[in-house]
């Protein structure tokens, strides 16, 4: 105990420490992308880590982009990250065991600290790669992951960029904020309960396979990639999930396709497109046998306006999975052999940058809908389902202020209108939808 | 495994101080092309016409200040305007006063073509 409040003391002056490097050098230290180019941050982000259309030209030009003309990187590019959060919901102490032993749940510091590996390799090379400490799991990890490859060609005088990508999550490797991968709310608190069902490319394959793709962009109009993942389990993606268990175990390859439109016209731009992935996985706990597969397709769009002060996103997605509970359903761990899921995915932003720093915020949507399974969809006190329905919709609201473009303070209330199947006693124990209801309050700082 | 928060800042605090000890740079002459090939070349290239690194993701493509077309679209005024606030996929570069000033004078006095 002794040696953990210790700890934490060193912790908070260690991250003190920063914060004065931070406001009295003045220069400060910046992340490796914004040193590599010597471009501010607002350059490739609107509010990070959403991109500006230039930030997605960096992304897909392999972060090689560099104010140094030298093959290989000029510096080592390395940045680093810390959130630190709080989140209140109901009985939240009474669920969490903190393997600390501190007298609360409540405070997460830090809930993740990141070390990142970001920019120019050499030559046409670049990564963007991220270690992180999880401060609830006690853990360290490879997280995101994408290696690349790009270069360009001269198509019938229109412009053509491919590239090649090595990466540990299906999406990380795209280019609009629509993606489960780099979403709003980009984060959310690590300890309130939230809703049992999800779609399987909505994040749960995230360290879990490890692939390599292809893409190309065609005269900033029509990109594609597709790539191909395998189990971090075994074999040669086992390096991409380092540090994790892999608890969501793939059989064979898990193909994944991208295709989206864009347009750009003075300070709008619209992207409209498509994604999918088809994974056969192992029922929990195996590694091998019979599997279940699990299709995923879904319809994305996105819309910003930045114009001088103004910020302005709008983002929807909507997915469908196909369940065939083919190993599931014989081991009675479903009740009906298939069942399909829905999720929509709806935001809202404004940022206004002033001169006291950037402040906005957003206004979301979520729900998903699918088939009721009463075994899958179990009633359980907190985390079940009474009903055996996997429906959950609600909102989001997040407040933001940025005092300074490294530094990002979001106040987030999310509101559960249904739970689990219903509003009220969605768990058979008696809990409300309501009850999950969840204030989170974050500090993210990148350095 | 006890939460190690050493370990945590070893991990933090060395490479905030390695980014901020490299992460500054200091004055010296010849200020717009400095600016102009830290901050423009990316897209308007080396040699002003449009065809740097980042062009050929972008539609359209930049500007060409070789082009004299530029010139008589765009007095002073628009340029300084187009920088602060951004255009398109060009985003906003908040600059001091003398060195927009002095990345105008660069740009008008290596890259315009004067007949």
């Amino acid at each position: 105990m002794k040696e953990t409040r210790l700890g934490r003391w060193l912790l908070f002056t260690g991250l003190l420490a920063l914060l004065v490097f931070f406001f009295v050098s003045g220069a400060g230290a910046v992340p490796s992308f914004k040193r590599q180019t010597g471009m501010s941050c607002a350059a490739c982000h609107t509010v990070f880590p959403e991109l500006t259309p230039f930030g997605r030209s960096f992304k897909v030009n392999g972060y090689v982009f560099s104010k140094h003309t030298r093959t290989f990187a000029e510096r080592i590019p390395v940045a680093a990250m810390i959130q630190l959060s709080y989140t209140e919901q109901k009985d939240l102490d009474n669920r969490v065991n903190p393997f600390d032993d501190s007298p609360t749940a409540k405070f997460n510091v830090p809930q993740q600290a990141s070390l990142f590996y970001g920019g120019k390799i050499a030559g046409k090379f670049g990564v963007f790669s991220q270690l992180t400490y999880d401060g609830v799991e006690n853990s360290i990890s490879l997280d995101n992951t994408d290696i690349r490859y790009a270069d360009h060609v001269d198509v019938g005088g229109t412009p053509l960029v491919y590239g090649v990508t090595v990466n540990n999550n299906p999406t990380v490797s795209d280019l609009w904020n629509t993606t489960p991968a780099w979403g709003f709310p980009f984060s959310s608190s690590p300890v309130a309960v939230t809703p049992a069902a999800g779609t399987i490319i909505d994040g749960a394959l995230a360290q879990q396979v490890g692939g390599v793709g292809i893409y190309a962009f065609w005269n900033h109009l029509i990109y594609a990639e597709a790539d191909v993942y395998g189990s971090t389990n075994r074999g040669i993606a086992r390096p991409l999930g380092a540090g994790t268990t892999t608890e969501t175990v793939v059989s064979g390859a898990v193909p994944y396709g991208r295709l989206a439109l864009q347009h750009q016209w003075g300070a709008h731009s619209l992207e409209l497109g498509t994604y999918g992935l088809v994974a056969d996985i192992h029922p929990s706990g195996l590694t091998s046998g019979p599997t279940d597969r699990f299709t995923d397709y879904t319809f994305d769009g996105q819309y910003q306006f930045i114009q001088g002060p103004h910020l302005v996103t709008a983002q929807a997605t909507w997915i469908h999975e196909k369940q065939d509970w083919d190993a599931s359903f014989p081991l009675g761990n479903t009740a009906n052999s298939s069942n399909n899921l829905e999720t929509w995915k709806l935001n809202l932003q404004y940022h206004y940058r002033a001169d006291f720093g950037t402040l906005g915020g957003t206004v979301a949507y979520f729900s998903t809908t699918g088939d009721s399974d009463p075994v899958l969809y179990a009633p359980e006190a907190v985390s079940g389902s009474n009903t055996g329905s996997p429906e959950s919709r609600g909102f989001i609201l997040q407040a933001a202020y940025l005092p300074m473009e490294n530094l990002k303070i979001v106040a987030q209330y999310v509101i559960y209108d249904t739970f689990n199947g219903s509003s009220t006693n969605y768990d058979g124990s008696g809990r409300d939808a309501s009850d999950n209801n969840t204030f989170y309050l974050l500090v993210w700082m990148m350095f | 495994m006890k939460k190690n928060s050493f370990f945590i800042m070893l991990m933090v605090l060395p490479a905030a101080v390695l980014l901020w000890s490299t992460g500054v740079s200091g004055k010296d002459d010849g200020l717009g092309k400095k600016i102009y090939n830290e901050k423009c070349q990316f897209c308007h290239g080396i040699k002003g016409n449009g065809n740097g690194p980042a062009a050929a993701s972008m539609n359209p493509r930049p500007a060409d200040f070789n082009d004299p077309r530029f010139w008589k679209k765009n007095d002073e005024p628009k340029i300084l305007e187009t920088i602060e606030r951004g255009h398109g996929m060009m985003p906003a570069f908040d600059m001091k006063p003398d060195e927009i000033k002095a990345v105008m004078g660069y740009i008008s006095h290596s890259f315009k073509r004067r007949d």
